[in-house]
């Protein structure tokens, strides 16, 4: 195709990702799923959690930023997407900053 | 503007790209909601993770990881049929709309039919905390809450699947009435956000649930 490396414009400027793009955004998701079960079969010891936690990241910012058109977005759309996971983050480090600070909960229940 | 676009801007909007953008941000805020509402079960999920990670493994190891993948590969597709379903309005490619939506709905009801049978598997184990709890392992009481926040998840997760599902559904009929075009892709665009949500909090799912200690 012609245009495969430039994108098309409908009327008013919008943007319209090709389906080239959509179609290497799912190979790249298809390889994370491998890598995810990989991982998750491998032993990495204390880091286990992290990486699974990574890799899941990952696949999510391909989806938000191609599929759910981040990258065409606004300023202010993108200002709420990142926010949302901004808070959730906070919560998880506050939260989880508390427990650790706590140590284990000890005993039965 | 185009031809019939005037008809398509509400009188309190300047133009149709500000009502766009409206309609998009409306949807990026409702899902920053959710990202909280899932996020507190992911934070439920780390304090108790933390505490028991063993019971966590042992508990996790019961899941069906076939299934499972199964079911992430089928959503990430319908995820993949929705992008280009919203990629056909804008090019208005109606049948090709319509072939987008329809598969879309296909794969989520599959995914549904998966998680459904996996609940059916986990009823016969007796795996169901408050229905027919009855657990042999090491860590009776640690995996009662593991399998408490696995029904909270999935179960959160599923009930967004069936709503996003009918709400497609509706669209559908729609669109093969060829109410939907390039000038008017706004209720496509904004139900693919909410269905990528879904997808992605999936993604988060399946590996916390399903992957832990597997080696």
């Amino acid at each position: 195709m012609a245009d495969q490396h430039h994108e098309e414009h409908g009327e008013h400027g919008i943007h319209i990702t090709p389906v080239s793009t959509y179609l290497m955004v799912f190979a790249g998701l298809m390889v994370l799923l491998a890598l995810t079960l990989f991982v998750g079969y491998t032993n990495f010891g204390a880091f286990d959690k992290s990486i699974t936690v990574a890799v899941a990241i990952v696949k999510a910012s391909l989806i938000m930023y191609f599929f759910m058109h981040l990258r065409h977005s606004s300023g202010l759309v993108w200002v709420f997407g990142v926010l949302g996971f901004f808070f959730f983050i906070i919560m998880l480090l506050i939260g989880m900053g508390d427990y650790a600070a706590r140590g284990t909960i000890q005993g039965p229940l | 503007m185009a031809h019939g676009e005037s008809s398509l801007v509400a009188p309190y909007f300047r133009d149709i790209e500000q009502q766009r953008e409206t309609n998009t941000l409306g949807m990026w805020v409702f899902l920053v909601t959710e990202v909280m509402l899932f996020g507190g079960i992911f934070m439920a999920y780390a304090v108790y993770f933390y505490n028991y990670p063993e019971a966590f493994g042992e508990a996790g190891r019961e899941l069906d990881i076939v299934l499972s993948s199964v079911n992430t590969f089928v959503l990430l597709c319908s995820s993949l049929t929705m992008a280009l379903a919203v990629w056909a309005c804008q090019s208005n490619k109606q049948k090709l709309l319509v072939i987008f939506l329809t598969s879309t709905l296909v794969l989520g009801s599959i995914f549904l039919g998966i998680k459904g049978f996996e609940y059916y598997e986990k009823y016969e184990k007796a795996l169901i905390p408050g229905i027919n709890w009855h657990y042999e392992g090491e860590f009776p009481d640690e995996a009662q809450i593991f399998f408490s926040l696995y029904f909270a998840a999935t179960g959160l997760h599923a009930t967004h699947m069936i709503i996003g599902g009918t709400v497609l559904a509706i669209i559908t009929m729609k669109a093969m009435r060829g109410f939907y075009s390039a000038v008017n892709f706004d209720t496509i665009e904004i139900m693919g956000l909410y269905w990528h949500f879904v997808d992605i909090a999936w993604v988060f799912i399946f590996p916390l649930f399903y992957l832990i200690e597997r080696y």
